[in-house]
């Protein structure tokens, strides 16, 4: 192919600029590799162990469906090994489950019931994708998503149903959008805000779950309100 | 999914825990500056974006350990992304530069009669759609091959061999009929 006239336009660089940007390079710092898990996947992790330690009432239904396996799968499917307590003690166990990656309109087609997705989270937070556990018949689907910033995720919102009835400890009790919401910041370092509520059309149960160093609690409180 | 240790660069840079990152920038640097030249056709926002680019990659140079595919995809990938940054801030605010570049479309004449090379070629690119251009810019600017463009891209590797081929005549022509 005669193409020499093509090589016209390729100069080479600057020498000037060559050394400046390598000079400046040097200065940048690597960022903190990630850990071996995504974002989504660690996002479901955590809805696990919210999920589960947070609402005891849903502890059993929640493990059963874990551990029965879950035929209907949508989107591209990802393996993924989770560590659950036991029914029967404290043994933690591994638990294959298949979860999938979704978007937002794939979930919504999914879930028999609007999702309430935040329209609004503060500025830099980027969303994540959801990762969606579809419910095998009578037990529970889970969906979560979170919002990344840097290397970090400060927001996750974790939404399953059925949702059942909520009993856990709270800082205060708020109304989000006419309902009654738990609002908690977890004891020791991490401080972790949550926010949980059941949208009771659709019974299904939320939690917001935010890191404090990016979120406050009325920023918090402010996210959920636009979810309606 | 992919491990570690099949993580290849391409040339002769082995695994990502072996790279040697002061050679990937010599090689690198005039490749990702050139990509940018053939896409913009301006030296100085090839810089820009360039430095954009390999600030970047250094900031994230150790999460590439993590990362799959081709060390040049990765940076390419990028590159891409950089691009198309630069060019969705470009059209909400349509600077001078593209706007005379659109006035040369019309008028060819005045842009041959600079008779330099480069700018007669900028002109001719400037001429090409997006895909065109971004695909002539990963071969000819970027020196990649046909293989690493379609990786990169998601065509089939005789797409994009039809498709550069195609628009090097083209433009080989134009190039032919000015000398002519």
């Amino acid at each position: 192919m005669d193409d020499e006239f093509l090589q016209e336009l390729a100069k080479a660089v600057r020498p000037e600029f060559a050394q400046a940007l390598y000079a400046r390079l040097q200065n940048i710092p690597p960022r903190r590799p990630k850990r071996w898990i995504g974002p989504t996947t660690a996002i479901i992790l955590t809805v696990i162990g919210i999920v589960a330690c947070a609402t005891p009432q849903i502890r059993t239904p929640l493990i059963e469906a874990i551990e029965t396996p879950l035929a209907k799968v949508i989107g591209e499917p990802a393996a993924v090994v989770f560590r659950t307590m036991s029914r029967s003690g404290d043994a933690e166990q591994q638990v294959p489950l298949q979860v999938v990656i979704v978007d937002i309109e794939q979930a919504q087609k999914e879930v028999p019931f609007p999702i309430h997705f935040p329209e609004w989270v503060p500025e830099g937070l980027e969303p994540t994708e959801i990762a969606f556990v579809a419910p095998a018949e009578g037990k529970i689907g889970l969906l979560s998503m979170g919002w990344t910033k840097d290397d970090a995720i400060p927001l996750w919102l974790n939404v399953w149903w059925p949702a059942g009835q909520i009993r856990m400890q709270a800082d205060e009790t708020v109304e989000i959008n006419g309902q009654l919401a738990l609002f908690a910041q977890e004891p020791g370092a991490s401080g972790r805000l949550s926010l949980t509520w059941i949208q009771q059309d659709a019974g299904a149960g939320y939690i917001l779950t935010a890191n404090p160093e990016y979120i406050s609690r009325d920023e918090l409180l402010q996210i959920a309100a636009t979810m309606r | 999914m992919k491990s570690l240790s099949k993580i290849r660069t391409d040339g002769s840079h082995a695994t990502s825990t072996e790279i040697d990152w002061a050679a990937v920038y010599a090689e690198y640097l005039p490749r990702v500056y050139n990509y940018f030249r053939y896409r913009i056709s301006d030296g100085m926002i090839a810089e820009d974006l360039t430095a954009t680019v390999f600030e970047k990659a250094w900031r994230n140079r150790q999460r590439y350990q993590a990362d799959l595919g081709a060390f040049s995809t990765w940076l390419f990938t990028l590159a891409r992304n950089v691009a198309r940054d630069y060019f969705r801030q470009q059209q909400r605010e349509v600077p001078l530069e593209w706007a005379s570049e659109h006035e040369e479309r019309d008028s060819m004449e005045e842009v041959l009669v600079k008779r330099e090379e480069h700018a007669r070629l900028s002109a001719l690119l400037a001429q090409l759609a997006p895909r065109e251009r971004e695909l002539i810019a990963l071969k000819y600017g970027a020196g990649l091959t046909n293989r690493e463009i379609a990786h990169l891209t998601h065509y089939s590797e005789t797409n994009v061999g039809t498709i550069v081929n195609r628009v090097v005549k083209q433009l080989r022509k134009k190039w032919e009929d000015h000398d002519g």
